[in-house]
């Protein structure tokens, strides 16, 4: 048989692309190399970082604020084992949903490697060797991304680890170097910093989450120096040796000095590259630009019929973008016209407090000469956050400064990456700070700090500050 | 805001092949809802 579409790949991209696809009308079949469905974000990704974030936040507040609260522990310890395991029985709870949901529309699933033979073939090799050949009219790249290491340095998945093995870990390190103060390293940092570990940050850029508002690095490394992180910004990493039991890590500082650090392990976390290998891109006449797949406004790429999502093409490498993606090819295969707004695709890191931002940066405004106001309202100011103990933080608000239309959303603090989704809400709908302001806010809630920020936006006249 | 179309309303727009400028809103401050959207018709090129 011939299938409609074939999605290579069966990360939160390629399996939602698949399942918009058989809604439509399609055959598909999906293709994956793993045993198990998912891809990154289930299986060594989000769904795997977030239950340690869990856990060890459990953890970190029994040891700190549980006494504060009125309960008194004893013989307080940490189980690596169990908090490693209660992770993967929450991946497998996951992935088994991914498979009962691509049998629940129909789509076939094929294991192994796939590789275009053609624009219609591809061929699907497993682990023993064995192939077999799946024809089909359209494609749907989905192959996603693999953590990246520095130039020369290798991960040797002991001692020098990615993101992947840092989730694996089954006894708490009791001193950690990371590589990278993004996303990953500060969301893996904070797991290990609660449990024990001595963490130490080394960034090559002067901020922690440097694509982000500048006030949110700000806040987010003055929080994580709170649980015992060490930062070196402006620092250079040179070499990573494992030396047995530890690794030894070379930086350069600014003024051009030797730094040596020491850890039991060395996570490198400093981004993620575009995954194309075995594919067979060049049997179908597709190059890739630094990597990544090039495609069209359309996600299409150069070959007709044959399309590219999630983090293999261009634009931030986030689950949530891929899936946007991988509905809008569907769709657009369907003959429609989908929405797909990037500039409002919210980014969140999940420390605690939880970081999140969407719209424009403050920077990014100052760059293109946008003229804006700012409204901030901190957490410390709320009831709800003197109930919780979770007064670390503020939300910001950059709205214009003629219309007062909200151009930017960040937050830090207990639950932003749920309270951004008012942010994109409110954006997506062009309010203004004012709309905001005059919506009404649940009390006590978080929220309100939103309510705030924008009343302090639009004519700075918060009322509880 | 007044112009702007909703997600929905702006993928229907699209598939129209309607320029949202010529869709009147009757949203919160003149947004085009998804129903403006349904509503909305191309306009008939003008008779010769």
């Amino acid at each position: 048989m011939t299938y409609d579409v074939t999605v290579i790949g069966s990360g939160p991209g390629g399996y939602v692309a698949a399942i918009r696809a058989s809604q439509l009308g399609f055959k598909t079949a999906i293709i994956e190399k793993s045993a198990t469905l998912g891809g990154t974000c289930l299986n060594v990704g989000c769904i795997p970082s977030k239950a340690l974030l869990d856990s060890s936040e459990h953890y970190y507040n029994a040891k700190k604020s549980f006494k504060t609260h009125g309960i008194k522990l004893k013989d307080l310890e940490v189980d690596m084992p169990q908090m490693i395991k209660r992770k993967g029985d929450v991946v497998d709870q996951n992935t088994s949903g991914i498979r009962f949901l691509m049998k629940k529309n129909n789509i076939d699933e094929f294991h192994g490697w796939g590789s275009f033979v053609d624009k219609n073939t591809i061929k699907v090799t497993n682990d023993k060797g064995e192939t077999q050949e799946v024809k089909t009219k359209k494609v749907i790249i989905a192959t996603g991304s693999e953590p990246t290491s520095l130039p020369n340095i290798d991960f040797d998945g002991e001692r020098i680890i990615s993101s992947t093995e840092a989730l694996e870990i089954t006894k708490v390190p009791e001193t950690m170097v990371i590589i990278g103060a993004g996303v990953i390293a500060t969301e893996l940092g904070s797991v290990y910093a609660r449990l024990g570990t001595k963490v130490t940050m080394i960034e090559y850029l002067d901020a922690a989450i440097p694509s982000m508002d500048r006030t949110m690095s700000k806040e987010l490394t003055k929080s994580l120096k709170k649980i015992g992180i060490k930062f070196f910004f402006s620092h250079r990493v040179t070499n990573i040796v494992n030396k047995g039991g530890h690794t030894e890590v070379t930086a350069v500082n600014k003024k051009e000095e030797e730094v040596k650090f020491t850890g039991e392990y060395c996570l490198v976390a400093i981004g993620r590259r575009p995954y194309t290998e075995k594919l067979g891109l060049e049997n179908i006449g597709v190059q890739t630009e630094r990597g990544r797949i090039p495609v069209n406004e359309h996600l299409e790429t150069s070959v007709p019929g044959i399309y590219a999502i999630g983090d293999v093409v261009r634009g931030a490498m986030l689950a949530h973008k891929a899936e946007e993606e991988g509905v809008f090819v569907a769709e657009a295969m369907a003959g429609q016209k989908p929405h797909m707004n990037y500039l409002l695709i919210p980014g969140v890191v999940y420390t605690w407090p939880e970081v999140a931002s969407v719209g424009y940066t403050e920077e990014q405004l100052k760059d293109n000469k946008h003229e804006y106001k700012v409204g901030t309202f901190p957490y410390r100011a709320l009831g709800r956050s003197r109930a919780s103990m979770d007064i670390e933080g503020l939300v910001k608000i950059l709205a214009d400064k003629t219309t007062d239309e909200i151009l930017g959303v960040h937050i830090i603090g207990a639950r932003a990456a749920d309270m951004i989704m008012e942010g994109v809400v409110a954006m997506e709908f062009k309010a203004s700070a004012e709309d905001i302001a005059r919506i009404s806010h649940p009390h006590p809630t978080y929220t309100e700090a939103f309510k705030e920020a924008c009343l302090a936006a639009t004519e700075n006249r918060p009322i509880h500050m | 805001a007044a112009g702007h179309p909703s997600p929905a309303a702006s993928k229907i727009l699209a598939e129209k092949g309607i320029d949202p400028a010529d869709v009147k809103g009757t949203g919160v401050g003149g947004r085009i809802t998804k129903e403006d959207a349904m509503n909305a018709q191309k306009k008939k090129p003008k008779a010769e």
